[in-house]
């Protein structure tokens, strides 16, 4: 038998715990006197407003060399600017071109560039700066990855210091969309002397003619922006900008709710609802961002290939129920072809109605009128992704046909669609998004739809081949004449979206923003891109 | 002792040769290419293919291990495909955070653990044992996931206490290290409660209390330096779960520690980034095992280093 | 079985016991109900002597050193009875009180020196604890004082010793350390539970010899447990024999042994092996000791008495001092010459005396 003392043990006890509890709790309680929230976010200037604008972003960029730049669109727009720029209504303007002019025959373009421009690093900005950025771009031995984009410019050369002339090696019908786009933002050339291929990751390395320039940047963490004094387009809103890097979607919305911070970019589906409910917040949910849908594997070896089958597929969805019940938070409403609206070119070709029946005589003039089965794959980087796959499937079932839902990560989705044969191909169906990162249709459709060269889908994804959309395609985009072009990319349209289906095309996406009361003069550009720069924060 | 850690150490080299072989394998051998994905699908065929050139992705798989090993050998992990950046650099910046939060969870769940885990052994059968059993049951049982956001939102977003994430100041590594230690509160408490029953009944315990030696001093002091053997063994062995952990932690909380930069690697397929992530981690693991042992002879003279 | 060979030192009546233990009652609780599991201990202990307690596994005798120590844990709990050290009872004392008198006015030594030792800590500190504690001596002196103690128990190399863990040691020397550690701050009492029953017979002669000499030169009382009557006849002054809970027989060692009265005491010592006796089988004493909640109605023993009779089935003897100083609870000598009955009614809470 064990000895052990009677009596008033407890007090020696109790009293180690006690004191133990009570450096816990002094731990804890020291910590709330530094307190948490609101952990400087700059300060209030004389005017009322805050001199600090802070976003929450859900990652971070890759680079900030606007030539090889993969992430979103959001921070380079900051920092440069480009010869040409798409305005608020879609049109091309100039804007470190003054003027510009093209040549008779199409092949020479001409751009007097403004004057009195400089860079972050008070450099002037000249013509050399032009020719220097573009000979980057062009360089065969070093290709970028938006070498491919520009391929149609065979050289540029400056006839003195304010004047480039560039050469096409064709006539191209994209030009002004594409010298607006990101990928042709003008950099400094002693900048790329200095640094060459090295841009884009430290902050010193980064010189363009864009409002900010970039003080810090912790990767994964967060970057920091201040005023560009030298940005010739005046002053932006704020003079400063943090964009933290928040990966959970719940945190980003606690870090709103918090005051932490001032916008959220890309809130999760589900709290949308909740947080444009909280008094205070706004919601911003503008269409136009890109579409989404499912694209078919047309090749040779897919169940798929029948136009007919296609066809059949197609018509057995029904487009508006399920993107009404999906998305129905965020407000995206089902596409009407394969282009956004802000689209050159777009053609408004309605939303197909659900017709079971005919699916079923479709599917019994492809010689399969009991159905068939197939595979769909679905990734859930894409909203809704797994759900929408289900939604398919669901309704296909109906006309017969049996899908197999196949749910791969994001590497593995890549690996799919990335130069494989049509044997290696495995599934059937596959989940996309479409959309360019220009206005204009070529840069939407060409790519994708002209049937692959090599037999491999390294852009093509799904095979999909037909002759009169690659003679379309092809040939619009080296036109000049813009009325003629969009003539025939609304054939194209046509073919695409309903004669010859190359994907269920489901919803339109939208870009979703959350904010807090003070944000002001908050918009998006054509392109669905939030300007940044002209935002002010009411304290 | 001296020997006994250099002995550990080359052992630890081994296998961390091992690992890297298995991880540079299976990294390889998964779909995914992380050229295209750091270029993007819209990028031309040249880009592609001249990217895979300059980083060595052409050459057959044992060249390239020999290359990568050979740089290791001087000190140069690789860069990252998708940062550009000299993986050392990556990760020595990212891992000292991973770090303080694994080490800062470790030590409040040791205190607390053992604390509740004393308690519990001496009220054992009355309330205060059930109480804590309980909550033990409740901190082993909770998804660290679900816990962080539940903190947050009691907290952060309620309370205003804490910042929602980042580690701007000591005050925002609160919030993590606690979602981090409460799994581990829960096992460690189990653990020394055990063990202290065990202990209590021992013939030296009551040699002690017929010395008339304060009872504090028999439970903390007598009993517990018996008793705190396998708790170390538990904390060395969960170590390894601890920086698993830490990846949600880090997620939820928008920490740039290693372990979400090591998820992200491996999404990425970053392979130079992976290989260096996952050896750090395993060094790291083999690392507090070895301490842990170290530490048993120190509480336990009764074990040495041989055995 | 070997004489003790000293002579019993003369004790003088008129003077007070060490230590005085009266009605010492101790029950525990099993399902439900509390029962005695020792009932109105009495003795006296005065310096130099040595008090052997003997029976057998199971009769009480742990419970009564562990009762006197105020180290029953619960279930257990002492109910009644007094014990009076030096004029204090140590029963009403507070916890913290009588932590200052364990290990210090009264100490104990354990049967297992192997697993009585913490295995962490070196023999030295556990040793120099006691000083710490009890004479709040600093630690250089405590560390002297210490290796002093050692020695005097007779540990070769002692500063080396001091140093050591309690595995590194062999059983005897372990024995001897827990004995530094009990006999360290001088106690008045010290209380040795089979002291050296986990012990070679070898080195128990060793460590015998050794608590005698440290008895000698101390002056302190021992009480010593065990169910060796060998030991007992080395060492003991006087001799309590218990069975079931109560003391049955009470005297001297010389009367014990020499002359037993109680039929148990009679069946113990024919249980002892003699050397030049040629058997076929050794003697038990048929039956087994009861268990506290099925004693029987009258004596406890009587089951397994071979000289029982009506009164022992229905009546509980009572404990009877005879003229010579010994006392005996058995019917049998009740009615004897000069017998005075000393049984004291133990306290509710259990069965009485």
């Amino acid at each position: 038998m064990n000895g052990c003392a009677q009596g008033n043990n407890g007090v020696s006890r109790r009293g180690f715990v006690g004191g133990m509890g009570a450096a816990a709790l002094a731990m804890l309680s020291s910590g709330l006197v530094a307190c948490g929230g609101d952990s400087g976010t700059g300060s209030v200037g004389e005017d009322g407003y805050k001199d600090t604008l802070v976003v929450a972003a859900y990652g971070d960029q890759d680079t900030l060399d606007p030539q090889i730049n993969v992430t979103n669109d959001k921070v380079l727009r900051l920092l440069y600017s480009g010869l040409l720029v798409v305005q608020e209504d879609g049109s091309i303007a100039g804007d470190l071109a003054e003027t510009y002019d093209m040549s008779e025959d199409g092949l020479t373009w001409t751009f007097h560039l403004k004057e009195g421009v400089k860079f972050a690093n008070g450099e002037d900005f000249t013509s050399a700066d032009v020719v220097a950025t573009f000979e980057r771009l062009l360089n065969p031995d070093h290709p970028l990855r938006y070498t491919d984009t520009v391929a149609f410019i065979d050289k540029v050369e400056a006839t003195d210091d304010y004047t480039v002339v560039m050469t096409m090696n064709t006539t191209y019908g994209a030009v002004e969309d594409t010298l607006a786009m990101q990928c042709c933002f003008i950099m400094c050339k002693s900048t790329l002397e200095e640094f060459g291929y090295d841009i884009g990751t430290d902050p010193e390395t980064i010189n363009g003619t864009g409002p900010y320039k970039v003080t810090s940047w912790d990767i994964d963490e967060q970057m920091t922006f201040a005023v560009n004094e030298n940005w010739y387009l005046g002053e932006p809103g704020t003079p400063n900008i943090i964009m933290k890097v928040i990966p959970e979607a719940s945190s980003r919305a606690m870090a709103l709710e918090n005051g932490e911070v001032d916008i959220v970019d890309r809130p999760a589906v589900d709290d949308v609802e909740r947080l444009s409910s909280i008094e205070g917040l706004t919601l911003v949910s503008e269409p136009g961002y890109g579409l989404q849908g499912f694209q078919f594997n047309c090749s040779e070896y897919s169940k798929c290939q029948d136009v007919n089958v296609r066809k059949a597929i197609s018509i057995a969805i029904d487009r508006e129920a399920i993107v009404g019940s999906l998305f129905k938070e965020i407000g995206e409403t089902p596409t009407h072809g394969p282009l956004v609206p802000m689209n050159r070119g777009y053609v408004d070709l309605g939303v197909p109605t659900r017709d079971v029946d005919a699916a079923k005589q479709l599917l019994a003039e492809a010689g399969v009128p009991d159905g068939f089965e197939m595979t769909i794959m679905t990734f859930d980087g894409y909203n809704k992704g797994v759900e929408l796959a289900e939604a398919i499937k669901d309704q296909i079932a109906d006309a017969g046909i049996i899908a197999e839902i196949v749910t791969v990560d994001s590497a593995t989705f890549n690996a799919t669609l990335n130069g494989l044969t049509p044997e290696e191909m495995k599934y059937d169906m596959f989940i996309m998004g479409f959309g360019g990162s220009s206005l204009d249709p070529d840069a939407s459709l060409r790519r994708i739809c002209v049937t692959s060269e090599d037999g491999l889908n390294t852009n093509n994804y799904g095979w999909y081949s037909n002759a009169r959309v690659d003679e379309l395609l092809n040939g619009a985009i080296t036109l000049v004449d813009q009325e003629k072009r969009m003539e025939m990319y609304e054939e194209a349209q046509r073919i695409i979206y309903t004669e010859d289906p190359f994907a269920v095309y489901l919803n339109l996406r939208n870009s979703l923003f959350v904010m807090a009361e003070g944000v002001e003069n908050f918009s998006l550009n054509p392109l669905q891109v939030p300007c940044f720069e002209t935002i002010k924060v009411k304290a | 002792m001296f020997k006994y850690v250099v002995k550990r150490f080359l052992q630890m080299l081994v296998m961390l040769f091992a690992l890297s072989v298995i991880v540079f394998l299976m990294v390889r051998l998964i779909p995914g290419d992380p050229v295209t994905m750091m270029l993007g699908q819209g990028a031309g065929k040249e880009a592609i293919a001249a990217e895979r050139a300059r980083l060595g992705l052409d050459y057959p798989l044992p060249q390239q291990y020999v290359m990568w090993l050979t740089n290791v050998f001087h000190g140069d992990f690789g860069t990252s495909i998708t940062t550009h950046k000299p993986v050392l650099t990556e990760i020595v910046r990212r891992y000292p955070l991973t770090i303080i939060i694994a080490v800062g969870s470790t030590a409040l769940s040791a205190v607390v653990g053992i604390a509740f885990g004393i308690i519990s052994s001496v009220y054992h059968g009355k309330l205060a044992d059930n109480i804590l059993m309980f909550v033990s049951l409740f901190a082993v049982s909770t998804p660290s996931f679900f816990l962080a956001i539940l903190l947050l939102i009691i907290f952060s977003v309620t309370l205003k206490w804490f910042p929602s994430g980042g580690a701007s100041s000591w005050v925002g590594l609160v919030l993590p290290i606690i979602t981090l230690g409460m799994q581990e509160v829960g096992y460690i408490t189990r653990i020394t409660r055990s063990a202290m029953l065990d202990v209590l009944g021992e013939d030296y315990i009551r040699t002690s209390r017929a010395r008339g030696v304060a009872e504090h001093v028999v439970i903390c002091v007598h009993a517990l330096k018996n008793a705190i053997i396998p708790v170390l063994t538990s904390i060395g062995l969960r170590f390894g779960s601890l920086l698993a952990g830490a990846t949600l932690v880090e997620t939820v909380f928008s920490l740039a520690g290693i372990g979400r930069l090591t998820v992200d690697a491996v999404a990425g397929r970053d392979y130079p980034l992976i290989q260096g992530c996952v050896l750090i981690l395993a060094a790291t693991f083999v690392i507090v095992n070895t301490v842990v042992d170290v530490l048993y002879t120190v509480a336990d003279p009764r074990i040495e280093f041989d055995s | 079985m070997s004489e003790n060979t000293a002579p019993v030192p003369e004790v003088d009546v008129e003077s007070t016991p060490l230590l005085k233990v009266r009605g010492l009652t101790t029950a525990f609780k099993s399902s439900g109900a509390m029962t005695n599991i020792i009932e109105g201990i009495d003795f006296n202990l005065y310096p130099h002597e040595t008090l052997a307690i003997v029976g057998e596994s199971g009769c009480g005798k742990s419970v009564t050193s562990l009762s006197i120590m105020r180290l029953i844990q619960s279930p257990g709990k002492i109910v009644g009875g007094s014990v009076e050290l030096e004029g204090t009872d140590l029963l009403q004392l507070s916890e913290e009180e009588m932590r200052g008198v364990r290990g210090n006015k009264v100490s104990m030594i354990f049967q297992e020196p192997m697993t009585s030792l913490n295995p962490v800590f070196t023999v030295g500190s556990q040793v120099m604890e006691s000083f710490q504690i009890h004479q709040h001596l600093s630690k250089p002196e405590a560390r002297e004082k210490t290796i002093e103690m050692l020695r005097l128990v007779g540990i070769p190399a002692p500063e080396t010793v001091f140093k050591e863990y309690p595995h590194e040691l062999s059983g005897g020397l372990r024995q001897r350390v827990m004995i530094a550690m009990a006999l360290a701050c001088r106690p008045r009492v010290l209380i040795a539970d089979e002291p050296t029953t986990a012990l070679d017979v070898t080195i128990q002669a060793q460590i015998l010899r050794l608590l005698r000499e440290l008895m000698d030169e101390t002056g302190t009382a021992t009480i010593l447990i065990t169910h060796d009557l060998g030991v007992v006849a080395q060492i003991a002054t006087y001799v309590m024999v218990m069975y079931a809970g109560q003391a049955v027989e009470y005297g001297s060692v010389r009367q014990i042994i020499e002359d037993p009265l109680h039929p148990y005491t009679l069946g113990l010592l024919q249980c002892l092996p003699r050397l030049h006796e040629k058997t076929d089988r050794l003697f038990t004493i048929p039956g087994a000791v009861p268990s506290p909640d099925s004693y029987p109605a009258g004596c406890r023993f009587c089951p397994r008495c071979n000289r029982a009779c009506e009164r022992c089935r229905d009546e509980r003897p009572p404990l009877m001092e005879l003229p010579d100083g010994r006392r005996v609870r058995c019917w049998l000598y009740a009615d004897a010459e000069g017998a005075v009955d000393v049984s004291t009614a133990a306290p509710k809470g259990g069965e009485s005396a």
